[in-house]
This record gives C-alpha cells, structure tokens and sequence, in this order.
C-alpha cells in the first residue's frame, strides 16, 4: 500500500484539493486517478482531499468570499474526483450508507440539494440523485429498489411542500416507513413540519445535513425524532 | 382614500392618509383559491378565475392593491418552454434547455396572442371594469435573470455557465430581453397600474455581486426606463452590497425582505440622497403566517417606525396562510400606519 507519507502522493493529495476549490471537475479525476493508481484506499482520498475541500469551500462562503456557483462546481468536481476513487465492486463496504435524494414535485430548484449531495458523497454516502419535481411515489419506487437507508428530500417553493407528506404516507401505506429514515430540507420547509409530516430529521444546511444523516445511521432508533440541527431562518 | 390614490400618492412622492398595506408579490394562497372555487390550472386557463384569485387579497382582507400572475413561468412558456401543470402548485417546465440549446430560443413576434398572455390581458380586463381607478392592478415581470435560472437552464446549470461561459449566459439574457420589453408594453397597454419586477434569481444571495450589474442590473434599468408606469424592484434576500446599485436605477419603489433590515436600505437611501419609497420587509413566514397577534403587531410597528412607504411581505405571501392573518395585519396597518 502507499503511503500517504509519499511526496507524490501528498503533490496529487493537493492537487485534487485545490481543483476541487477550483471547481475544475477533469483535474480533479485526474488527481483522484492518480491516487487511485498509487494504491490510495476511498477513505483517505476522501479524508485528506475531498471531505477538507468540501468543508474549506463551506467556509468561504459563510465568509462570502465564495457564492454559489462556486459551491455547484466543487460539488461537481468532488463528485466527479468520487467517481473515480469509489470501487465498481464491493462499494458497500466503503460507504456509509445510501441516500436517495431529490427536489419534490413541483419544485425544481436543485442548487441547495445538489450541494447536500455532494457533501454527503464527500463524507462517504453514495447517493442515488432523482433530480428536480421529482413525485412522491418515485422515492419511494427507487428506495426500495436500491436499499436506501435515507430518503432526503428538498423544497424551496411552499406550494410543493405538501407532496413531501404524501412521502411518508406512501412509505406508511406499504408498510415500510420503518426501513428508512426521512430528512428534509430547503428554504420552504421548517423544523415543526418535519414534525407535523412525521419526517425523521430536518437540517439547515449542507453541512448540517451530513451530521443528520450521520447521527441517524449511528443511533436513529435511539434518537428522538425528529432531529432538527440548526436554526430555521 | 381609496386604495388606487394612497398607493400612487406614495409613488407621486406625496402623503396618503395612511401607509398602505400591499404586496407586489404573488398573493395567492390555499384559503382563496378554496374560497373561489379554483386551483393552480384553473387560474391560469379561466380569466374570471385569475381575476378573483388576484384580487382575493383585496377583496377578502382589504389589502391595498391587487397582484397578478401567481408565479414566474410566463415568460419561459412564452419563450418554448413546455410546462406541467399541477392542480396543487405552479406549473414545472417538462424539461430544461441544455448550455447548448440557448441559441435556439425564439421571441415570438406578437405575445399578445401566445400561452397565458390572451387569458392575464382578460383578466387585466375584468379586473379594470371592477377595480379601475380605485385598487391599482400590479402585474409581476420576471425579469431575464429568472426567466433563464428558473425555467430556461434551471438554477444550477445557471450557475454553472455563468462561472463557465460567462459570454454565453449575457448572450441568452439579452435575447430574453427582447421579450420583457414587449412585456411590459403590452401590460401597460392592457391596463396595469403597477409593474413589479420580481427578481429572486438575481440575488446575491444566489448570484455572485460580481455578475448583478451586467446579468440583472443592466435589464431592470431598461425595463424601469421602458415603461411609464410605476415599475417596482423586488430581489429577494439580503440586498445590502447591491442597494446602492438597484437605487441607481430609479426605481418607482424598492420592495426588500426580511433579509435586508429597514434601517440598511434607509440609510443607503440617504447615502445616495434620494427619495425612494420602500416596501417591506415582513417575512411571509414568520411574521405573518406563523405569529401571533403580538409578534405581528410588533413587527408592523418596526417596519411603520422604520420608515417604510409600505407595508408589505418581501415575498410571495405562504400559501398556507389563513384569511384572518391578513385581515389581521391590514388591521394593524389602518391602526399604526398614521402614526408618522
């Protein structure tokens, strides 16, 4: 195995970082290929490269010395450096566990659930993305397909929240709302309507949202639900 | 005072009797649409539908102005752009353009005649017969910026170009451009009192300040220098890197959300020297929908002390809110609004 010691491991290490930072998608799977080669194992890439990025990038936006686009475009970068890192084979042994995420129906901003996206695939989720005005019975259909543990489904316009219910009221119909945790997220939605909707947990932002899935992988039958991390406005 | 003169006697630069309660944003919610038989299809195919949703804040809670369309796709269905309409929400384009695809948007010759356009020109008609000269009729425009990022490209490839291809975006914005100035004509010519140009993709809160001059700024101010009517800035968020700019362009008034404090865009104002009416800056959420009495009539005092031309939401009232909330806050506005 290498070592991550290696000056040329540590050069490619930096590199992916700051093509990440750059939101430049072919340098960083051309670093992620390169480490890959060297013998590098997903978790170290991710921890030494893609999650520190992921979290710098976090940071210079609450510094506004970032914006948005340049979030969309780590998250892509990182996705695409994740791509290339993760086995074909014997993923699960890496992750930690599936999300299916997606925009609810009606809705088609997709810029905060995509950066949530890349965020949880930068902390070791594979994550199985239905896109924008995606309807109810479509998580359902592709969480049980896939074996999801979490459903995370996102909201920007009021409207559309309440097909976020019909989420749950599916899962309940079937009989399986037990098999997987539901968070939401967005602009629209607030903590007391995870609550009134029978969500699992609710988050403010990307990097809540990690700790949210993370705390319910590790004790979510434990926990009270629903579990709200951060403050809504 | 009837409502149409207390609100053009502020746009005048006058004093109403009283400071009026509106909102430039869409005001549609569950409780009227039930009210008036209708739903989300309903009040884009039927004009008396149309009409009696827009005119429901009005007519129900006494608001001082009436509001329409209800949401921002007009100009992309205008533009090619296939919707799915839900009964329960806004209609949703079937599908995005690709980068690719921006050359291949067409400003039809005449609007008048194209998607919604002939039922808001009825609705506009009705509304005239019933309220003309005494509720101005405020027409919302999405200008170009969220033409393009919410149903052209779609919010995130939006930002991916306009990090990526910069050239190609401003390109794709000025060939939209083409069909608001039509727009805005053609709403004036139907009987608008009121233009809002309702901007929330052009945030900063979304958009990097370095692009809101050339991507949203240049367009408002063509658009405010295109028509006679009053034209109303509405970006939603906080605003205060960019105040000085949307000032710059003279606008009839500013609207501002909660995001952006009163005492910010006051003190802007008078940094530019100008006298700008401001309309805010009330959360939809929690200061109407969610608050209590007390809270509500807190947060109208802040905003009538403040210095506000108007009260108003910064945004879409929430869909849920109940008929007595806004009844409730025109209340408060009639009993606070002449204090100053």
């Amino acid at each position: 195995m290498t070592q991550t010691g290696d000056a040329s491991v540590r050069e490619q290490l930096v590199r992916l970082k700051e093509a990440i930072l750059n939101g430049d998608a072919k340098a960083a799977a051309e670093a992620a290929a390169i480490l890959k080669e060297k013998g590098l194992q997903p978790l170290e890439v991710v921890n030494q490269a893609i999650k520190p990025a992921m979290d710098e990038m976090g940071k210079r936006y609450e510094r506004l010395e970032a914006f948005l686009p340049d979030l969309v475009l780590a998250g892509e970068a990182a996705q695409e450096a994740l791509r290339v890192i993760l086995p074909k084979e014997g993923e699960e042994s890496f992750i930690k566990g599936k999300v299916v995420i997606g925009t609810i129906y009606g809705d088609i901003h997709d810029i905060g659930k995509n950066i949530v996206a890349a965020m949880l695939s930068a902390n070791g989720y594979k994550i199985i993305d239905l896109g924008n005005d995606v309807p109810p019975e479509r998580y359902v259909e592709v969480a049980k397909k896939e074996g999801a543990h979490i459903i995370g489904m996102s909201c920007l316009l009021t409207p559309s929240m309440y097909y976020m219910r019909d989420v749950i009221r599916k899962l309940k119909e079937e009989n399986i709302r037990d098999r997987f945790y539901v968070i939401i997220g967005g602009a629209a939605v607030y903590p007391d309507w995870a609550k009134e909707i029978g969500a699992d947990g609710w988050a403010k932002d990307a990097e809540r949202a990690v700790q949210l899935c993370d705390a319910l992988m590790e004790k979510g039958k434990e926990l009270p639900k629903p579990v709200i991390l951060g403050e809504w406005r | 005072m009837l409502p149409y003169e207390r609100v053009m006697e502020v746009f005048r630069g006058g004093t109403p009797d009283r400071i009026p309660c509106v909102n430039f944003a869409s005001v549609i919610t569950k409780e009227f649409l039930a009210y008036y038989n209708a739903n989300w299809v309903d009040i884009y195919q039927d004009p008396e539908k149309m009409a009696s949703v827009a005119s429901a804040a009005h007519r129900l809670c006494g608001l001082d102005n009436i509001s329409l369309p209800f949401d921002q796709s007009v100009e992309a269905e205008l533009l090619g752009i296939k919707f799915d309409y839900h009964p329960d929400g806004p209609p949703t384009p079937l599908s995005f353009l690709s980068e690719e695809q921006y050359f291949e948007i067409v400003v039809p010759h005449s609007l008048a005649d194209k998607g919604r356009m002939p039922v808001i020109q009825k609705a506009i008609k009705r509304l005239k017969e019933e309220f003309g000269g005494r509720v101005p009729i405020n027409v919302i425009v999405s200008p170009p910026m969220t033409t393009v990022a919410g149903y052209l490209l779609g919010p995130s490839a939006t930002n991916l170009m306009m990090r990526r291809f910069p050239g190609a975006l401003k390109g794709m914005l000025e060939e939209t451009f083409r069909l608001h100035l039509e727009l805005v004509n053609l709403y004036e010519e139907w009987g608008a009192d009121i233009i809002t140009l309702h901007d929330p993709k052009g945030s900063p809160d979304v958009l990097n300040p370095g692009f809101f001059d050339s991507l949203v700024l240049s367009y408002h101010k063509s658009l405010i220098e295109e028509t006679k009517l009053p034209t109303v800035v509405n970006v939603c968020g906080n605003i205060i890197h960019v105040l000085e700019k949307i000032i710059s362009c003279n606008p009839s008034a500013i609207v501002f959300d909660y995001k952006t404090p009163v005492k910010s865009v006051m003190k802007a104002l008078s940094e530019a020297n100008k006298k700008i009416p401001v309309a805010g800056n009330l959360s939809p959420f929690w200061d109407i929908y969610l608050a209590d009495d007390e809270r509500m009539e807190e947060r109208v005092v802040e905003v009538i002390k403040g210095g506000v031309d108007f009260v108003s939401p910064g945004c879409d009232l929430w869909v849920a809110t109940p008929i007595e909330k806004l009844r409730g806050l025109v209340s408060l506005v009639e009993k606070y609004g002449k204090i100053r």
